[in-house]
């Protein structure tokens, strides 16, 4: 997690918007848990911190555009969508 | 006020919050104490159950979408976003069906407990931030049940309606709003919350923490409610009804006169100047900073938009710093650098015995330096753009060598700016807030090192009288108004004059008139308040000459003690005070 305010309502709303456009599923997994990508309570319940390392797993048929979209996103600090 | 005692449970009384007065049907919404009902349902219901939970949340969708295209406020747009993102939440669907389906429950009692569990996991993440957004789970989660209970309720047309809630967060605040309510009681919230300032700007009278029994209420359909004092009458006869339109004319009268007493000069009845200004937290407030006359903005908070996004962001800062220096032109704004206490630090595990006596204001600041630098560069870009309107004061200071270091640091981030940009704003005032006992005692020196100082009356109070007023038990000794506190006061403005430095009182005290007064009588001529206060202090101390109230400051200031204090403050409020309760 690059940004320094972690995956907080905002940017929870961002991601889960993006990552709903895409057919793929797409998941995070965090220490162990898993949680949909496409569901803002599940990723709120992260609450993933900067710092943290999440892993992104996305399966589908638009799959390779779903992760370059999605990682620019992380990458980007969640500010560039909109 | 005594003339409703007979009306028993009819009347209610909280603590006023927004002014105003409004007769209308009560709309009541509590997050507690819903009926859900368990029963099981017939297999054969199942569809029918689950379209009913899918059309609500439909429903709700296209509400929240409607409203979130209609506002400009680009924070309140993002919490509805994340409003409709959790109403479109697959996981939450699922959660509902699987409780539909797998255990044959209503939709109602689905909803009601796929939201629960979120609410309760994300209770346990124990992270600030989502606080206010667990209140916004709630009332998403109880709009649906009221939905599916009553459709009535669902077309949310709360045109003239007066709404009793738990508590409001910013956002429903804005909707209700819009929806045409005409005023809201509330059992919870703060005189200072975000929705309670929301409301202030929007002009809708609101009372906080009102207690009422939710099954009178609920059999009650009209409730007259007196933003100013607090009252809330339910079922009102027709003599009420009486009294409150007439005090609705008043109310209309006393904001006119309010305004008409704003566009006067501040000239006392002598002619001497003052200066008022107004202390704000928030976008929202500043219409009725220009609306009450304010020169400008005497103390601007950064807490809650710090607080509320759990690191600092540099740009939102700059931001909002640059919008109330936009709307609040050409007047100056002050601006306090973080006063909190290290506990609020995100992800911070600091606890303190004594968190007013710890590592809070400039002695955090200046161990987290990062976060001071991060600060100041948000106050430097504003002052790019609005040269000689910015000033910096730093809270919580208790020795000189604090300002020194915060200073230098901040002279050396002006100078380490490209050459033009530095020279403009070289001047950026830096200035003390004087709220620890020491440095009121050390004001000369102090002064020799800022261009301003601004006493925090309220943080000098506690810590002079030793006194948290939160402290029911003890509170009747946090008094601004103590002799020892005044003394205080009249050191500072003393070293002030002697350095030849600006000196203004923002704590309560200044917002309160006859206090507001003694301070013109020691010779204080600038005083900063919460906005709603200023017609009032305003009209008593243009309406007396500087003898009197240097008469009103030197019978305080010799007092023995409270006894004689209060006694002297009833005295000056039944003289000059008799048209105001």
């Amino acid at each position: 997690m690059l940004n320094e305010e972690g995956l907080h309502a905002r940017p929870s709303a961002t991601l889960v918007k993006e990552a709903s456009k895409f057919d793929s599923d797409f998941y995070i997994d965090m220490r162990g848990y898993r949680v949909n990508g496409k569901s803002i309570l599940g990723v709120m319940t992260l609450a993933a911190e900067h710092g943290a390392e999440v892993e992104l797993i996305v399966d589908g048929s638009d799959e390779n555009e779903a992760m370059k979209t999605l990682v620019k996103l992380f990458e980007s600090r969640f500010e560039m969508a909109q | 006020m005594n003339r409703f005692v007979d009306l028993g449970e009819n009347l209610l009384k909280g603590t006023p919050a927004s002014p105003g007065v409004a007769v209308g049907e009560i709309r009541m919404f509590t997050h507690k104490d819903l009926e859900i009902p368990s029963g099981k349902i017939d297999r054969k219901d199942e569809e029918r159950e689950i379209e009913k939970a899918r059309q609500v949340l439909e429903h709700v969708d296209k509400q929240l979408s409607n409203l979130q295209n209609t506002q400009s406020d680009r924070e309140i747009r993002e919490i509805l976003e994340a409003q409709i993102q959790i109403v479109r939440d697959p996981e939450l669907f699922g959660q509902i069906e699987h409780l539909i389906r797998e255990e044959n429950r209503q939709a109602v009692f689905a909803l009601y407990h796929a939201f629960n569990e979120y609410i309760q996991l994300l209770n346990q993440t124990g992270r600030d931030w989502i606080k206010d957004r667990i209140i916004d789970l709630q009332s998403l989660r109880d709009r649906m049940i009221y939905q599916i209970g009553d459709p009535e309720t669902a077309r949310r047309d709360f045109k003239g309606a007066v709404i009793f809630v738990d508590e409001l967060s910013p956002s429903e605040m804005v909707e209700y709003s819009d929806s045409g309510i005409s005023a809201v009681v509330m059992q919870h919230g703060g005189t200072t919350s975000h929705a309670v300032i929301i409301a202030q700007s929007l002009g809708i009278p609101c009372i906080i923490g009102t207690g009422w029994k939710r099954s009178k209420v609920e059999s009650t359909r009209m409730a007259a409610v007196d933003g100013n004092t607090g009252e809330v009458i339910l079922d009102p006869d027709q003599n009420i009804l009486k009294i409150f339109n007439k005090r609705e004319l008043d109310s209309e009268a006393i904001r006119q006169q309010a305004i008409s007493i704003s566009r006067k000069p501040n000239r006392t009845a002598c002619g001497k100047e003052f200066t008022l200004r107004s202390n704000i937290e928030f976008i929202e407030e500043l219409r009725n900073v220009t609306e009450y006359g304010a020169e400008g903005i005497g103390l601007l908070r950064t807490e809650t938009l710090f607080l509320s996004h759990g690191y600092f962001d540099v740009d939102r800062h700059a931001e909002f710093y640059q919008k109330v220096l936009e709307e609040s032109a050409p007047d100056p704004v002050t601006i306090r650098l973080l006063d909190i206490g290290g506990d609020k630090f995100p992800g911070s595990r600091v606890s303190e015995a004594n968190p007013y006596l710890g590592w809070r204001g400039m002695r955090m600041l200046l161990d987290e330096t990062d976060l001071f630098d991060k600060q100041v560069e948000a106050v430097i870009a504003s002052a790019e753009i609005y040269p000689e309107r910015v000033r910096i004061l730093l809270p919580m200071v208790s020795d000189v060598s604090e300002i020194r270091t915060a200073k230098k640091r901040i002279r050396d981030m002006i100078r380490s700016r490209d050459g033009i940009q530095a020279e403009s704003i070289g001047k950026l005032p830096v200035g003390v807030m004087v709220e620890v006992p020491s440095i009121a005692l050390q004001a000369r020196e102090a002064a020799r090192y800022v261009d301003f100082m601004s006493i925090g009356s309220n943080d000098l109070t506690q810590y002079v009288m030793a006194t948290d007023r939160g402290n029911e038990r003890v509170s009747k000794l946090f008094r601004s108004s103590h002799p020892s506190v005044l003394k205080l006061i009249r050191m500072t403005a003393e070293a002030a004059e002697k350095e030849g430095i600006p000196l203004s009182v923002c704590g309560e005290m200044a917002g309160k008139p006859i206090l507001a007064s003694a301070l013109l009588g020691m010779g204080i001529r600038e005083l900063s308040m919460n906005t709603m206060s200023i017609p009032a202090v305003k009209k008593l101390i243009c309406s007396l000459d500087l003898e009197t109230m240097e008469n009103l400051y030197r019978e305080l200031i010799e007092s023995e003690g409270l006894h004689q204090s209060e006694k002297i403050i009833r005295k000056w409020k039944e003289r000059y005070l008799t048209d105001e309760s």
